[in-house]
């Protein structure tokens, strides 16, 4: 079973990607406000 | 794909973990350890699990608290990657949290819609259903994350979707939590 999405909230979504992307090195898209997290090649 | 969105972050943590290739933990951790502290237990960094785990797994802080964990399962298949370990072998979600109050209640509405396997064992606290690829871990509300022994699960909103064939639907486990199969 693969998990495809998770949806949760942040308190700062500056923060959060900062996190995922400068930390993690995620591949991130933002808009709207919202953070998209890309895991997985 | 994790998708944040602005809003109210209730109290607690969510849990989520992202696998890495079952051989290269070692290379996983230190990578890691280079960007974030590790979460320790009894002295303890890093967390190896038998049968059906079968897994070794470090624990970190994410943002508002959000407990991550980078697990290597040995019984799925060795890295295709070589060279330096990189961002680019954070390979998929392996497991999110679900907080509920009650957990064999919320497996078996689990199991009636999506008809998930219960992985291990069912216990009053703590069922994980799916497999190796991907696990939703079922715990009682108020029990605190592994490694920690103060972090308990946030209530707060959580919409989670999963890969079955049995897709096109959807449960909504609590007032907070859904779970959709696509």
């Amino acid at each position: 079973m693969l998990i495809s999405q998770v949806e949760l909230p942040v308190s700062d979504a500056v923060q959060a990607a900062r996190f995922y992307r400068g930390v993690l090195g995620l591949p991130i898209r933002t808009g709207g406000g919202v953070v998209q997290v890309e895991v997985g090649p | 794909m994790l998708l944040l969105h602005p809003g109210p972050v209730e109290p607690g943590a969510y849990h989520g973990a992202i696998t890495v290739p079952e051989d290269r933990f070692a290379e996983a951790k230190a990578w890691l350890h280079e960007r974030v502290p590790l979460l320790e237990r009894d002295g303890l960094d890093e967390f190896a699990l038998g049968a059906p785990w079968n897994s070794q797994s470090v624990y970190f802080a994410g943002p508002d608290g959000i407990l991550l964990e980078l697990i290597a399962r040995h019984d799925l298949a060795a890295a295709e990657s070589s060279g330096r370990f990189s961002s680019t072998d954070l390979l998929r979600i392996s497991e999110i949290g679900l907080a509920v109050p009650d957990v064999a209640a919320a497996v078996a509405s689990l199991q009636n819609a999506f008809r998930l396997p219960v992985f291990g064992t069912a216990a009053p606290e703590f069922t994980p259903l799916g497999d190796p690829d991907g696990l939703l871990i079922v715990v009682r509300q108020g029990r605190p994350w592994f490694p920690t022994t103060t972090v308990t699960p946030s209530l707060g909103p959580l919409a989670v979707t999963v890969e079955l064939p049995s897709g096109g639907k959807s449960l909504t486990l609590t007032a907070n939590c859904q779970v959709k199969a696509a």
